[in-house]
C-alpha cells in the first residue's frame, strides 16, 4: 500500500487512539480531572499554549509533568519569581575566555514543554520575554533570532486567588494561551480512589510509560490540519466570538485570534474523537475555555463575583447552532 | 480605548450580528414641517378644549370642550405618539453604553423608564380628568364668574350648599372604573414583558405537571410522534438519489417527531443538546438516536461520500424510533396509523 521510504499518514481515528492512550496513561497520575487533562490535549494537537489557573495543590504541576513524561518531550521547568530577569528565560550570551568569543547559553525556553509555574508572580517584563516565545516560537537576543523547538509547548500556572506580590497577566499575554483550563476539586469519591491509589502505589507518584515522541506530536498536527470544517460552523464561531464584542456586561470583547483559536482547538477535538470533521459540540463546547480568558467585564461587575466563564456559558447559550438543514446548496 | 474597541468588534462581527438581528433596516427621518404642523394643531385642539381661565385640573369648557370624543381622540393621539417616540428612542438609550460611567448608567437606568412611562400617563390623566356630558349634548350655562366678593361665611349658618351644575349633566367617568382599567393594562403589559424576558433568555414556561409517571407520549400526542415519523419515511422516499439529503431528512424527521412530544430544539441546541434535552423529559429515542445522529453529523458537516449503506442505516434507525413510539403508543393510534 505504502512504500518503506515514506512514512504513512495518520488517519484521524488513528491518531484519536494514540492520543486516548496517552490521556488514559496521564490519568494514572492525575486522578479524575478528564476535562482538563482532554483540554490540554486538545492544545497539544492544536499546536497552542494552555494557561492552567486555579487554586494551589490541585495538581497544575503534576499534570505538565506527566504530558511531558508520556508524550515523550524535553521539559524544562520555571518557577517565576519577582526578581526573575527575562535572560533567565531566553538565555543570555556570555565571554568564552577560551576562544574569546560570545557565546550564546540557551535559557529554559530552549525546550519542547514549558513549564512556567507562577506566571503571574513575576514582573511584566519577564513575563514579556515569554511572548516572543509563544507567539512566534523563536527568541531574538542581542539581535539574533533562534527557533525554538518544534513542537513547543507552554503550559503556565497561575493561582487567581493571591494578589499581594503578583502582576496579573496583561490581555496582551493572556490572549496568547490558546486556552484556559480551570482544574477544581475533586469529588469526594474521586478524592477517595487517589488517596487509595498513593497508598498502593507506596510511592509519591506514579511512575508514566512514554508513549509518543515530538514527531509523533507533529504528525498528530499534520493530521488536525486536514480535518474540514462546514461554513455553517465558521460562521457559528464568527457568532460566538462577535457576541463578546456585544454583550453588556463585557467590556472588552474577544480579538480575532479568539476565532482562530476556536476553530483549531475545535478541529483538534474532531481528532480527539476519531473525526475528520467538525460537529457544532466542538465549538459549543470549547467556546468558553478558549474565549473566556480573552475577554473583560466591566468594573461594576468585579465586586460581584461574576466570572467571564459564567458570562461566556450564557453568552453561548444565546448564539444559535447551524441549523439541521444546510443555508446553502452545497454538492454531496 | 473602549471606543477603539467597539468600533474594531462591530468591522469583524457585524455580519454575523447582522444575520442574527434580522437585518433592522433604520426609520425614515420625519420632515420637520409635518413635525411643525402637528404641534401647531394639537396646540389649537388644546386651546379650543380647554378654557384658560380656570385651573389646570378643572374640566374645559372651551368650544371644542363640551365634546368628550375631543378628549378621547387627544388621549388616544398622545398614546400612539407615545408609543412611537419610546419604540423609536429605545435603541438611542440602550446605545452608546460603552462610554458611561457606572454612576451615569445607573442614573440612565432609573431615568429613562421613569420618563417614558411618565409621558405616557400624561394621556391617561387627560381621560381621567375630562367631565364627559351625559345629558342631550347642550352646554350647561357658564360658571359664574366672581365679579363680586363673596359674603363673609359666618358661624351661626352653614355654609350655602353649592349647587349642582347644569342639573347632572358633567359627570366624570367613575373612578373605579378607570383604575379597574388602569390595572388591567398593567397587568397585560407586565405579562407581556414577563413573556418576552423569557423568550429572550430561551426559557419557557413551567408547564402544568401531568399525572405521575406520564411522561411518555399519550393519546394525541404519540399520534403526532408517529405522524413526524412517517413524515420522515415519505422524505426517505422522495429522496432516492441522494443519500445525503436522506440522512439529513430521516433527522429532521426525528426532530419534529420531539417537537411533537413537547421537546422542541432551541436555536443555541447542537444535535448532543437534543438528545439530552430529550433524555431529561422521558423523551429518550433509544439507542437508535444517537445512531441517527452521529449519522446525520457525518451527512450534515463531513464532505465523506455518502451512499446506500448510509441510508439504509438511517433509515433503520428511523424505524426502531417509530417502533418505540408505536409501542408507547396506545391501540388506536397505532391502528390509526396502519390504516395510512
Amino acid at each position: 500500500m505504502t512504500t518503506p521510504s515514506t512514512p504513512p499518514l495518520r488517519t484521524a481515528e488513528q491518531v484519536g487512539e494514540q492520543a486516548g492512550a496517552v490521556l488514559r496513561e496521564i490519568g494514572r497520575a492525575v486522578v479524575g480531572k478528564q476535562d482538563a487533562l482532554e483540554q490540554v490535549m486538545l492544545a497539544v494537537l492544536a499546536g497552542g499554549h494552555v494557561l492552567v489557573e486555579d487554586l494551589p495543590g490541585l495538581g497544575k504541576t503534576l499534570l505538565a509533568r506527566s504530558f511531558a513524561t508520556t508524550l515523550g518531550l524535553d521539559f524544562r521547568r520555571i518557577q517565576f519569581t519577582p526578581d526573575l530577569l527575562p535572560s533567565d528565560v531566553t538565555g543570555t550570551p556570555l565571554y568564552d575566555q577560551r576562544t574569546g568569543e560570545m557565546v550564546f547559553h540557551p535559557g529554559p525556553v530552549f525546550t519542547h514543554l514549558l513549564l512556567a509555574d507562577e506566571i503571574n508572580r513575576t514582573p511584566p517584563k519577564t513575563q514579556a520575554a515569554l511572548l516572543e516565545a509563544m507567539a512566534e516560537s523563536q527568541v531574538t537576543v542581542d539581535g539574533e533570532t533562534r527557533p525554538l523547538a518544534d513542537p513547543f509547548l507552554v503550559i503556565a500556572t497561575a493561582n487567581p486567588v493571591e494578589y499581594e506580590g503578583t502582576y496579573s497577566l496583561p490581555e496582551a499575554q493572556l490572549d496568547r494561551f490558546q486556552l484556559r483550563v480551570r482544574m477544581g476539586y475533586l469529588t469526594a469519591s474521586e478524592e477517595l480512589a487517589m488517596l487509595r491509589a498513593r497508598v498502593d502505589r507506596a510511592a509519591p507518584e506514579a511512575v508514566l510509560e512514554r508513549l509518543a515522541g515530538p514527531q509523533d506530536v507533529l504528525a498528530w498536527r499534520a493530521v488536525v490540519e486536514r480535518v474540514e470544517i462546514d461554513d455553517d460552523l465558521l460562521e457559528y464561531a464568527v457568532a460566538l466570538v462577535g457576541a463578546t464584542r456585544d454583550h453588556p456586561r463585557i467590556s472588552i470583547g474577544s480579538s480575532p485570534r479568539g476565532g482562530l483559536a476556536l476553530v483549531q482547538l475545535a478541529r483538534a477535538r474532531a481528532v480527539l474523537d476519531g473525526r475528520d470533521y467538525v460537529v457544532p459540540e466542538d465549538v459549543k463546547d470549547l467556546a468558553v475555555p478558549a474565549l473566556a480568558h480573552r475577554v473583560s467585564l466591566r468594573p461594576e461587575l468585579w465586586v460581584s463575583g461574576i466570572s467571564t466563564d459564567d458570562v461566556l456559558r450564557e453568552l453561548v447559550d444565546g448564539v444559535g447552532t447551524p441549523t439541521t438543514r444546510r443555508t446553502a446548496a452545497v454538492s454531496s | 480605548m473602549a471606543v477603539n474597541r467597539r468600533s474594531e468588534g462591530d468591522g469583524f462581527g457585524g455580519g454575523a450580528h447582522g444575520v442574527a438581528h434580522g437585518g433592522r433596516t433604520g426609520h425614515r427621518a420625519v420632515p420637520g414641517a409635518v413635525v411643525a404642523v402637528g404641534v401647531v394643531g394639537a396646540l389649537a385642539v388644546a386651546a379650543l378644549a380647554l378654557r384658560p381661565a380656570e385651573g389646570l385640573l378643572h374640566s374645559g369648557r372651551g368650544p371644542l370642550g363640551q365634546w368628550g370624543i375631543v378628549a378621547i381622540g387627544a388621549s388616544a393621539a398622545w398614546t400612539i405618539g407615545v408609543w412611537t417616540a419610546v419604540r423609536r428612542l429605545r435603541p438611542r438609550f440602550g446605545a452608546d453604553r460603552m462610554g458611561l460611567a457606572p454612576v451615569e448608567e445607573r442614573l440612565r437606568d432609573a431615568a429613562a423608564p421613569l420618563l417614558l412611562s411618565a409621558t405616557g400617563v400624561i394621556g391617561v390623566l387627560a381621560l381621567v380628568l375630562h367631565r364627559f356630558s351625559t345629558g342631550d349634548g347642550t352646554p350647561g350655562p357658564p360658571p359664574p364668574l366672581a365679579t363680586e366678593p363673596a359674603p363673609e361665611p359666618t358661624f351661626a349658618t352653614p355654609p350655602p350648599q353649592e349647587r349642582p351644575r347644569g342639573s347632572g349633566d358633567h359627570s366624570s367617568l367613575p373612578l373605579h372604573l378607570v383604575l379597574l382599567v388602569l390595572a388591567a393594562v398593567v397587568a397585560v403589559l407586565a405579562v407581556v414583558a414577563v413573556v418576552r424576558r423569557l423568550r429572550r433568555f430561551r426559557l419557557s414556561l413551567p408547564q402544568r405537571p401531568g399525572p405521575l409517571g406520564s411522561t411518555a407520549p399519550q393519546g394525541d400526542d404519540a399520534r403526532l410522534l408517529l405522524s413526524a415519523v412517517h413524515s420522515g419515511r415519505r422524505a426517505l422516499a422522495g429522496t432516492d438519489d441522494d443519500a445525503r439529503a436522506a440522512v439529513i431528512a430521516c433527522y429532521a424527521a426525528m426532530e419534529d417527531a420531539l417537537a411533537a412530544s413537547g421537546v422542541r430544539r432551541q436555536a443555541s441546541d447542537s444535535p448532543s443538546d437534543l438528545l439530552t434535552r430529550a433524555a431529561d423529559a422521558g423523551f429518550a429515542p433509544g439507542p437508535a438516536g444517537p445512531r441517527l445522529t452521529a449519522l446525520f453529523r457525518e451527512a450534515r458537516y463531513s464532505s465523506h461520500p455518502m451512499d446506500g449503506s448510509h441510508r439504509t442505516a438511517a433509515a433503520a434507525a428511523l424505524e426502531e424510533i417509530a417502533t418505540l413510539l408505536g409501542d408507547r403508543a396506545p391501540d388506536p393510534a397505532r391502528d390509526g396509523e396502519a390504516k395510512r
